[in-house]
């Protein structure tokens, strides 16, 4: 009979002393698909990387267990895991992180390489193993091109490709017992997240125990068999999903995961009155580089151009042109970067200096702003520029602490109080402005930013996201980016299934 | 930073073993031998003395690195650079005789650091424009650095059948610190050591007291986000690593102007590299390069003190072994959890 995954008394400390998680119990079942809830910084991810070993945990532990649900202490049956990575891979429990690890430069195949153990490396054999999984997964993607090529969607299937594969990688003869994913969704369009979910269940259904963290209360709507919620490093629900009465489930997921200050955080479309006349505040034509093959569009004053569209169809590209960070890009487009304050796609790689402190990260680039006489900085005024920054996006305000010690939702808030905190730009480019950020924390980004898009007659913004409720709550119009082109317009009231056949309608002829 | 500092005291613990067994087996008494270094720098007024002039150059280098890593570059090229420096310099002081000190020496200082910077530049270049790694192009600096020096001289910027420039004028000798502390003897100790402090103290809190000394620490760390953020990041490391350049070339004030008075064919050699070792050990904080430079040159003037019961290249396996121990040193300090405080624990429970 296949095993329970228990853990007990999951405890993490950080470096600065504070718990990111204490106490916590867990329990996931063969065959179920469990979702932990939580704000950015509950601890969600702490506690999967702790029962799969890939962080060191400072107290509890983790068994394979025959009886069911969370027994309150230990019995003789139970197989403890010992920490540390090697020994929960020996036991079948995997996890894929929220920024993939894979080697850009090497293929699919090669990256599977890397989970292989033993002397010597059989190639074949290791090929032959991951398109087995591929195909049992209904993934398709090209195996012998580098991953730095591929599309954030491709490259996650393949590491949850080899993170299925993995025992088998590793030649332990366990069965894959848990698969636990960190925010698997944040990246991808609603159709690829519910052909995930499908996925998963197929996974799930062949005797692992699945585990999902997200933010999304939709995803636990239509997909959770069991919820787990954090709030700040404790869980303050664990309990099966009741399909049956959906609403009242759901409401008790909010309110745990919020707490007292829960409010109600309906999704409001926004007019799509046609901003403020005049002149257009950016004027785009035929842009090109890369996966962008057309980029041709206007944005009036006033005005937030939501761009819908599957990652990789010329996105990163359209902002990188834009932010005057590109080079050997064609077309023609007004204003120049100085006037556009960009948020980047990808918060790692361009958002964050990861080991510099809170202060200079939201800083980052208006340094020069602040030098007094002999070029010496006013510190002062540099702190205070950086408070106002964060308390704006509600990004952390311990300006002394390094930007790597917080949780990928209060990174993100970090980069967008910078890209706001500017005042002198009239163009925002906000590519996936909320990705990873919790609900209550998107609606403050949401309200930030249209706050500055109003602050001057003259601003204007563009918002690429993954989440088309995004875009309908924050645009006034909708355009669809596939395979490089502009190719639909839509108001906010758009459907997802008028918006989802317009993405992928032109991939078929192109 | 406690545990940092542990792991230095670790790393020099486990290179002294070392060390000792080293001396065993050619049959020495480490008591001895330590006695002897001992004496031959700590020992009297002139090994300190000594001890001093050897540790200058290493200040500079090992600042002039330490510039490079924060800009996230490693100037394996001090070594050049300094040559480069030192040669201008003489081959300068010779043409100044009527010169007064106090328009000689910041000329000659100026040009000591215009010199090593300009022989940065090119690397500086190869790296950031065409993506050429630093340790690549500043190995061939080095290389050609040396090879052209030596043509130079032998070209006639040398004394005919010597290796070595003609003596610089009066005013362009730095001054002994024998004669302002006589305890200090006839060492070669001069005002370049005072300098090189000076220089030190006020170039460390450049990278957070300015604009562009963060956005040089910034770039190094994550070009692309500052890139992303509008930060001029190939300017911004060009310039830390031709400053770096300048800054080894500065190490030719102790050599040329505050010991010899000429340039010297291999004067001042093997400092460049010294300096990756200074920097390593120094952490980037005053004290710490100036206890590193110190104590590289402790061993430096302890390999002179001990060749008579030793080969002095003792010191230099000495030297050797305290790097790998330090990096070795850094990755246990690394692996080793926080201490956590009882309060921190109660509150997890």
């Amino acid at each position: 009979m296949t095993k329970a995954i228990v853990a007990r008394g999951m405890t993490k400390i950080c470096d600065d002393g504070h718990p990111a998680i204490a106490g916590v119990d867990a329990s996931f079942e063969p065959g179920e698909l469990s979702v932990v809830c939580g704000e950015n910084g509950a601890g969600k991810s702490t506690l999967l990387r702790a029962i799969t070993g890939l962080i060191a945990r400072d107290a509890g532990a983790v068994a394979l267990a025959d009886r069911p649900r969370t027994p309150a202490t230990s019995s003789a049956t139970e197989a403890p895991v010992a920490p540390g990575a090697e020994a929960a891979l020996a036991a079948g429990l995997c996890m894929v992180q929220q920024h993939l690890a894979l080697v850009p430069i090497f293929s699919a195949v090669e990256n599977a390489v890397l989970f292989a153990r033993g002397g010597l490396v059989d190639h074949a054999a290791i090929e032959a193993l991951l398109k087995a999984t591929l195909d049992r997964l209904g993934f398709v993607v090209p195996l012998d091109v580098p991953v730095g090529k591929l599309s954030v969607a491709e490259r996650q299937r393949i590491e949850i490709a080899r993170a299925v594969a993995a025992p088998a990688l590793a030649g332990t003869k366990v069965p894959l017992r848990l698969l636990a994913l960190d925010e698997p969704t944040a990246v991808l369009t609603p159709a690829e997240a519910d052909g995930l979910y499908a996925v998963l269940r197929g996974i799930a259904e062949g005797g692992t125990a699945v585990v999902v963290v997200t933010h999304k209360l939709d995803e636990v709507r239509k997909f959770a068999d069991h919820v787990l919620v954090l709030r700040r490093g404790k869980k303050v629900h664990d309990a099966p999903f009741v399909r049956a009465d959906q609403d009242a489930a759901i409401d008790q997921v909010a309110r745990a995961m919020l707490g007292d200050a829960h409010a109600h955080l309906a999704h409001t479309h926004r007019s799509s009155e046609q901003g403020r006349g005049g002149a257009p505040a950016v004027v785009a034509e035929g842009l090109a580089l890369g996966a962008l093959r057309r980029g041709t569009f206007a944005i009036q004053r006033g005005e937030v151009l939501g761009i819908a569209g599957v990652e990789g169809n010329g996105q990163g590209e359209l902002v990188s042109i834009l932010a005057g960070v590109a080079r050997g890009w064609t077309g023609r487009v007004t204003p120049g970067p100085e006037a556009v304050t960009a948020i980047f796609p990808d918060r790692h790689a361009e958002g964050l200096v990861l080991d510099a402190t809170v202060e200079d990260n939201l800083l980052l680039g208006s340094h020069r702003d602040f030098s007094g006489p002999l070029g010496l900085l006013d510190g002062d005024a540099l702190a205070a520029e950086a408070l106002r920054r964060a308390r704006k996006a509600g990004a952390p305000t311990t300006l002394e602490a390094l930007a790597s010690s917080f949780s990928g939702g209060n990174q993100q808030k970090i980069v967008v109080a910078r890209a706001l905190g500017k005042s002198a730009p009239t163009v925002l480019v906000a590519a996936h402005p909320t990705r990873g950020v919790d609900v209550a924390a998107a609606a403050a980004i949401h309200q930030e930013l249209l706050r500055w898009v109003a602050a001057t007659p003259d601003r204007c913004a563009l918002v690429i996201s993954a989440d088309l409720d995004e875009l309908r709550t924050l645009s006034n119009r909708i355009v669809v980016l596939a395979h490089g082109e502009i190719t639909g317009e839509f108001t906010p009231d758009a459907t997802d299934a008028e918006l989802g056949a317009a993405m992928l309608s032109v991939e078929k002829h192109g | 930073m406690n545990r940092r500092v542990l792991g230095v005291v670790m790393a020099l613990l486990a290179a002294m073993i070392l060390f000792e067994c080293v001396v065993l087996g050619y049959g020495e008494s480490p008591r001895a031998v330590l006695r002897m270094l001992f004496e031959g720098t700590w020992g009297s007024g002139y090994g300190i003395g000594q001890t001093l002039f050897k540790a200058t150059p290493l200040l500079f280098t090992g600042l002039a690195v330490q510039v490079g890593l924060r800009a996230g570059l490693f100037n394996i090229g001090a070594e050049g650079q300094l040559v480069v420096a030192s040669f201008a310099v003489g081959w300068l002081g010779t043409k100044l005789g009527g010169l007064p000190a106090p328009v000689a020496i910041p000329l000659l200082l100026a040009t000591a650091f215009v010199a090593g910077a300009a022989w940065a530049l090119p690397t500086a270049i190869l790296r950031l424009r065409q993506n050429v790694h630093e340790v690549l192009g500043a190995i061939l600096s080095n290389r050609i650095a040396d090879a052209l020096v030596a043509a130079l001289l032998a070209g006639g910027a040398a004394i005919k059948g010597t290796v070595h420039t003609a003596d610089m004028g009066a005013g362009c000798m730095l001054p002994r610190l024998g004669a302002f502390v006589p305890a200090l003897g006839a060492s070669a100790a001069s005002l370049a050591l005072p300098l090189a402090l000076v220089v030190v103290a006020a170039v460390l809190p450049l990278f957070r007291k300015t604009a562009i000394g963060r956005e040089i620490v910034l770039s190094g760390s994550n070009p692309t986000a500052s890139t992303a953020a509008g930060v001029p990041v190939g300017l911004r490391r060009g310039l830390a690593y031709v400053a770096s350049g300048g800054l080894a070339g500065l190490g030719a004030a102790a050599t040329v102007l505050g010991y010899k008075g000429y340039y010297e064919q291999g004067l001042g050699s093997g400092a460049g590299f010294l300096g990756l070792a200074v920097a390593l050990l120094g952490r980037g904080s005053f004290f710490g390069l100036a206890l590193a430079a110190l104590l590289f040159g402790t061993l430096q003037q302890g390999g002179l003190a001990v060749n008579a019961i030793v080969p002095k290249e003792v010191m230099d396996v000495f030297a050797g072994v305290v790097i790998v121990a330090v990096a070795i040193a850094d990755r246990w300090v690394a692996a080793v959890p926080p201490v956590k405080t009882p309060a921190a624990a109660q509150g997890a429970a």
